[in-house]
């Protein structure tokens, strides 16, 4: 535990070093788009107030959950069952290698046509967002997976299905949660760019709305606060991965 | 008679991806999802225009510029953290709080600021890349293989050689890794400058095309994006196998 | 235990070839029979096969031409009452199931209660000297544990067959000398017919009632060999007796083709 405060506290004298030397720079500060922290710190108090928390975040937070979820969840599954698999393997890799290439911002007004302006569609647009890359690692992962380990399967004499959930899925729990973790940003930008290019609500709006209105100060609260919950759920996704799977992190002695 | 299997299996892929489009359609309305002969038929017509090229060509310029200067300015920064022992440690926390900030958020600020100049393209694109590639580098010196340091040190290796010899061919399969996804990234952050704040590129000429409903455009467009984005994918994959093929790739 | 007569399979292997994408011929008319009860070890030089006759007796690959048959049925997948234990237990046993998961996975699709399988799961860690164990993760375990384990997997649901593939060749020296003597002791308790492929000729000897050497490429069975040794057999003393030591020239002159 103390170690872990020590770290911790190692890491934030690099920042804080860094905001106070923006400080003193802009201290005097009149350019109207970078802001000193100290007015930005004192913006922030007007930004989150309950309602915005209510409206705004939660509209994010939402979004980016469900969003992830359903794209991971499917993703995965259907990774899980093309994998094992070596035609549909080899049929269906080129296209979701192709889509996945496409930049995740152009998906965003293709699927805006498609299916309209709303919560629903952002909460869709993330989902396929994160898809096709959890797509890929599973089958990249369940493709891999150990000659030994399936050849044990075959002689316990379990079919298909029995080995590619009980299997082959926790062979490739390594790759999947790699996967996971930069889903994570996919899943971050993607909301943001859906919200600013479609409707009013939800952080990336905010700060869009913010910028075009000329509350500079509010779109850096709003600049900051995302990246602070970048940095949230990125903590949080390692913390629960070890949660999830603690036997893959201690077999390979880990952190 | 017998059919290659290959052939057949790239017409099974064809066709599940026809389907699969023609399936899109149908969902949505064909008017903003167009059929897939009606795009290619737009797409036939948006290649021999100049307008194309040129939008191409300033996407790709300022993706590989963007990509260079970030790349240098993380080795830079990277070797200097990885050398000196507390430095990871200390500004892990700000990279890592940088790097989850979609880049997307600065280009109001920069649109502001600046205007939405290819300039402003290359600003953003080359500072995600710096904050990407910073923790590839950290990592590749830092997994230098110990025995590998020693060796260096006994035969008395120092300074600018060292780099050379023993952290630049140590580093280079993870980092290669890196500079994969950064490519694509720098790619994907110039389209996103161009479809957000109207950069010059094919970003923008998407919006022009979304702007005026302009639905097979737009997808003429996103096939294009999906087209180079498999390219420089590829073309990563196949350098790196070259290059480092005493190692398993990351 | 009570001495149930021809409890273990008996092992029929008929002019069995095996070759690979047209053009590799690993086996060539292989042919040998395994009595039940008896324990056979197949002993030969590395590369030259021995694996791949495994796999084919065990059902996992079927052969180019001949058959195996199993108390006269013919093989053509894995039979459910047989245990087999290969080389390199790190990647056979699950690392993401505990020890005694692990053990127990046999139990995956047979109508057993939770009860009677923690009870037989305790037995089967009990008899291989691991009780305790069960909550344990394999790579927690050191090598010659973890073989126990994929041993004690291999016993669980009471096989007629058993199969070693090298067994020992991935612990080191002492331990080998335990496991030999524990799996001796299981293969006796249980009365299972035993067939052990082994690079090691004194392991050979030691453990098996026959002995079959494997050479040549491809590989063909150059020797038969019977070893009348006393039983139960014992480390040091077995070792040294010198009807040991005759079997031992004679079967490595035997490998050497």
């Amino acid at each position: 535990m103390k170690t872990y405060v020590r770290n911790f506290l190692w890491r934030l004298w690099v920042p804080i070093i860094l905001i106070a030397f923006w400080q003193i720079i802009l201290r005097n500060s009149t350019n109207p788009y970078f802001p000193a922290p100290s007015q930005i710190l004192a913006d922030t108090k007007y930004v989150i107030t309950a309602d915005w928390v209510k409206t705004s975040l939660r509209s994010s937070a939402i979004t980016f959950l469900a969003g992830y979820l359903i794209g991971s969840i499917s993703g995965i599954l259907i990774g899980a069952f093309i994998g094992a698999n070596q035609i549909l393997r080899e049929i269906f890799t080129p296209i979701t290698n192709f889509i996945r290439s496409i930049p995740s911002v152009a998906k965003v007004p293709v699927i805006m046509a498609m299916l309209g302006i709303g919560q629903a569609t952002r909460i869709a647009t993330v989902a396929i967002a994160v898809l096709f890359p959890m797509l890929m690692t599973t089958i990249r992962g369940i493709a891999t997976t150990d000659m030994n380990v399936l050849e044990m399967a075959k002689l316990l004499r379990f079919g298909q299905i029995r080995t590619l959930f009980l299997v082959r899925l926790p062979a490739a729990t390594g790759e999947i949660l790699t996967g996971l973790q930069a889903a994570v940003q996919i899943g971050i930008l993607v909301m943001v760019i859906s919200e600013m290019l479609g409707s009013g609500i939800g952080l990336g709006a905010f700060i869009i709305h913010s910028q075009s209105t000329f509350m500079i100060a509010d779109m850096w609260v709003g600049i900051f606060i995302l990246g602070i919950i970048g940095l949230i759920l990125n903590e949080l996704f390692l913390y629960t991965e070890r949660r999830v799977a603690p036997w893959y992190f201690s077999s390979k002695g880990l952190r | 008679m017998r059919i290659d299997p290959k052939f057949s299996k790239l017409s099974l892929t064809l066709l599940i991806g026809f389907v699969l489009w023609e399936l899109g359609s149908l969902i949505a309305n064909v008017r903003n999802f167009p059929h897939s002969w009606v795009v290619f038929g737009d797409l036939t017509k948006l290649i021999v225009t100049t307008t194309f090229w040129k939008s191409l060509f300033i996407t790709l310029g300022l993706s590989g510029a963007g990509f260079i200067i970030g790349a240098l300015f993380a080795c830079v920064i990277g070797i200097f953290v990885a050398l000196k022992k507390t430095g990871d440690l200390a500004t892990s926390g700000v990279i890592n709080f940088v790097r989850s900030i979609p880049s997307v958020v600065f280009l109001p600020l920069l649109i502001a600021s600046i205007g939405s100049t290819a300039r402003t393209a290359l600003i953003l694109t080359s500072f995600v890349i710096t904050f990407k590639l910073v923790t590839y580098v950290v990592r590749g010196i830092g997994e230098t293989d110990p025995i590998l340091i020693e060796s260096a040190r006994v035969m008395g290796l120092r300074g600018f050689s060292k780099i050379i010899y023993l952290y630049l061919p140590s580093t280079t399969s993870i980092v290669g890794t890196g500079l994969r996804l950064s490519a694509t990234q720098a790619f994907g952050t110039v389209v996103a400058a161009g479809i957000v704040a109207g950069t010059p590129g094919l970003g923008s000429a998407l919006l022009l095309a979304e702007s005026s409903a302009n639905y097979p455009r737009v997808f003429s467009y996103v096939f294009v994006m999906g087209v180079i984005g498999s390219l420089i994918y590829s073309l990563f994959n196949r350098t790196e196998n070259r290059l480092i093929h005493w190692r398993v790739s990351v | 235990m009570k001495r149930i007569p021809e409890r273990g399979f008996a092992i029929s292997v008929r002019k069995v070839s095996k070759t690979f994408d047209n053009e590799n011929q690993v086996l060539s008319d292989i042919s040998f029979e395994v009595a039940s009860g008896e324990v056979l070890a197949i002993c030969g030089l590395s590369g030259v096969g021995k694996s791949t006759l495994l796999r084919i007796i065990s059902g996992l690959i079927a052969p180019t031409s001949g058959g195996v048959r199993i108390n006269k049925s013919l093989v053509t997948e894995p039979s459910d009452q047989m245990g087999f234990v290969t080389q390199d237990y790190s990647r056979s046993l699950f690392p993401w199931l505990t020890v005694g998961k692990n053990v127990a996975l046999p139990f995956k699709g047979h109508n057993i209660s939770k009860a009677e399988r923690n009870l037989r799961v305790q037995e089967a860690l009990a008899s291989v000297g691991l009780e305790g164990k069960s909550g344990a993760y394999p790579w927690q375990l050191s090598g010659g544990m973890q073989q126990r384990v994929a041993i004690a997997r291999a016993l669980i649901m009471k096989p007629r067959l058993l199969i070693l593939d090298e067994p020992f060749a991935s612990v080191d020296a002492y331990v080998r000398l335990e496991l030999e003597d524990l799996v001796a002791d299981l293969v006796e308790k249980n009365q299972v017919t035993t067939i052990i492929v082994t690079h090691d000729i004194d392991e050979a000897i030691y453990l098996a009632d026959r002995v079959i050497a494997l050479s040549n490429s491809p590989a063909t069975v150059t020797m038969e060999l019977a070893i009348k040794l006393k039983r139960p057999r014992v480390q040091m003393a077995t070792r040294s007796d010198p009807k040991f030591l005759k079997l031992r020239d004679t079967l490595y002159k035997g490998l050497r083709g």
